[in-house]
């Protein structure tokens, strides 16, 4: 049987606007996939001759002999999934689809594929038999948490066998964890993969980053869930003091956390960190106190508060990658100067900016519908480079603007940044 | 730290410091979320500053299940080892 995954095509900041090319020193442009894909070849069986394309940059070939074509998608690339959803069925394959997108919108997925809700690894084997059978079922759900102590390695062997001259990420994203309990307003995760953080042993987080460093890869951590007290950070200590073993530098491109935790995190442990080769920090904005109140001018000590994460980072040789929210209730026409004159005051070298965007399946989704503030439903602009809800404090086109400016604005005193190597560059824009 | 009294201004003031308060202004009745306007990765903050300045490791899964202040006050408590609360 044969068995073909398909990443859809998506817009990021600069497909939508290419005039951000010229003002953002990056030269690295195609992100990696989700580990979605990686993870579900993983657990596939060996009757199943599998096979991936990157919609992207490839042909995703309707017209192949295949039994089962599986799309992951997310919001971003959930209209280009329905497309390929519908072409390929057109062409007589049996789809399925699954990811975050499909998660919190079966009813709309499920019109174009059958459609896997929630963790896909536990499900697979079932879904797999009744595709073989021919008798896909409309809507699968995993009803149970996936036990991670059972998970293989992703097969990452995937994505980087496809590398070319279009596509050649640094990194690559490395899993710690699967699901959340916190109730962010803007995440989806607690939806999509469950309500219970469930660390990955830390041989298997071991693992994945060094089937990455034997490719010559980095790892990215991104979850941002590395310092949350208690087990993950015990855990992050393991890692840590693991990547310490080794002797050599970490082959980690980066950690996600937010400035609270920067706060709150113990000093020595940062050292730690910085001594295992960890360079820099994802920072999440837009989801805490601090981001949320810090730029109003009505908060001073919150302000205070995001130039003393900036530079506590810095202080201890991580640098701060920070990512602003555009759009925030609590953000006016004037937030946008005031995020660039906290950056300036606390030294920050790299940032992005993204505009609030109310993800399905995120608690923001229900407050904006609830309001009547959702102003369409075309998911590819439900990326972050587009203002798809109505903002509190003023028009969807001045915050759109205010995105355009700070991008050139904040990248104006900064270009040197451009000759940097790929491993002290921006993440990914 | 040893005493419950300075433990109880340690909560206090780390509450206030998040979420821009004077310590004095923090009733024991006030519900984290609600009227204070606590949200999760501020509580995280909360547990993870309790669990450095008081050296136990606190779950976030039994942080959630923190209502209002005099909640927090209680599971401090309830956490530091004996010989840190003698
Ligand atoms: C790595 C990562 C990235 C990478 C890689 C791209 C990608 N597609 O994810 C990069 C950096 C490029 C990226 C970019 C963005 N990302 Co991102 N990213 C992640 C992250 C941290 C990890 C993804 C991952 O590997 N997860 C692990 C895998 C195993 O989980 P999974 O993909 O969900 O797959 C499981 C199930 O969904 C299901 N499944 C998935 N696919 C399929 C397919 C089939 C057939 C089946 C049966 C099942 C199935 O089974 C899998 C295993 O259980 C997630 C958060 C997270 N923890 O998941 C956010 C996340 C996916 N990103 C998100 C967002 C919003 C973005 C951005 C739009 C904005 C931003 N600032 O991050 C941008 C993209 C656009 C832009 N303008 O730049 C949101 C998506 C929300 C939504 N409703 O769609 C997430 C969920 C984060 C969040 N906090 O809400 N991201
Ligand atoms: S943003 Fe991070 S902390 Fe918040 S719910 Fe999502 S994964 Fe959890």
């Amino acid at each position: 049987m044969k068995l073909r995954f398909v990443y859809p095509a998506f817009n990021r900041h600069a497909e939508d606007h290419p005039e951000l090319l010229d003002v953002v020193p990056c030269d690295e442009y195609f992100g990696p996939p989700s580990l979605g894909i990686a993870s579900l070849a993983a657990v596939t069986p060996e009757s199943w001759d599998l096979d991936f394309r990157d919609d992207r940059f490839e042909d995703v070939g309707l017209e192949d002999d295949i039994d089962l074509v599986a799309i992951s998608t997310f919001t971003p690339s959930a209209k280009r999934a329905m497309e390929l959803a519908d072409a390929f069925r057109e062409h007589g394959k049996q789809v399925v689809i699954g990811g975050v997108f499909p998660s919190h919108m079966p009813e709309v997925a499920g019109e174009h594929a059958s459609v896997v809700v929630g963790e896909g690894d536990g499900i697979w084997p079932t879904v797999l038999d009744d595709a073989a059978r021919g008798e896909l079922l409309p809507r699968y759900e995993a009803t149970e948490p996936v036990d991670v102590n059972t998970l293989p390695l992703p097969r990452i062997d995937l994505y980087l066998d496809k590398e070319c001259d279009d596509y050649h990420p640094s990194d690559y994203p490395v899993q710690q964890s699967r699901g959340c309990p916190m109730k962010c307003v803007a995440c989806a995760i607690p939806g999509s993969l469950g309500r219970r953080l469930r660390p990955l042993p830390i041989e298997h987080i071991v693992g994945q980053v060094e089937q990455l460093a034997a490719r010559g890869k980095l790892g990215s951590l991104t979850e941002d869930t590395c310092l949350f007290p208690g087990a993950p950070q015990r855990h992050t200590r393991e890692f840590v003091r693991a990547l310490l073993e080794t002797g050599r530098e970490a082959p980690v491109s980066y950690l996600g956390t937010s400035m609270p935790l920067i706060l709150a995190a113990d000093g020595k442990l940062l050292d730690e960190m910085r001594a295992s080769g960890i360079r820099m920090f994802y920072l999440v904005g837009g989801f805490d106190p601090i981001t949320r109140q810090g730029f109003n001018r009505k908060h001073p000590r919150q302000r205070q508060r995001a130039v003393d994460a900036i530079k506590k980072s810095i202080d201890h040789g991580i640098e701060p990658y920070t990512s602003f929210l555009l759009g925030n209730d609590d953000d006016d026409e004037g937030s946008f100067d005031e995020m660039l004159a906290v950056a300036d005051e606390a030294g920050l070298q790299k940032a992005e900016f993204a505009i609030r965007t109310p993800y399905p399946g995120t608690p923001d989704w229900h407050q904006m519908l609830a309001e009547d503030r959702i102003l369409h439903r075309d998911w590819s602009k439900y990326n972050d480079a587009n203002v798809v809800f109505q903002p509190a404090q003023m028009s969807p086109e001045r915050l759109l603007q205010g995105y355009l400016d700070i991008w050139r604005d904040f990248y104006k005193s900064r270009q040197n940044l451009s000759k940097l190597d790929a491993r002290d560059r921006t993440i990914q824009f | 730290m040893t005493d419950k009294s300075q433990r109880e201004a340690l909560v206090l003031a780390s509450i206030a410091e998040i979420l821009e308060m004077e310590p004095g202004d923090i009733s024991h009745d006030a519900r984290m979320r609600e009227d204070l306007g606590m949200d999760s990765l501020g509580s995280l903050e909360l547990l993870s500053t309790l669990s450095r300045e008081l050296n136990v490791d606190l779950e976030i899964e039994q942080a959630m299940e923190i209502e209002t202040v005099a909640d927090t006050l209680r599971f401090v408590e309830e956490h530091v080892t004996p010989s840190e609360s003698a």
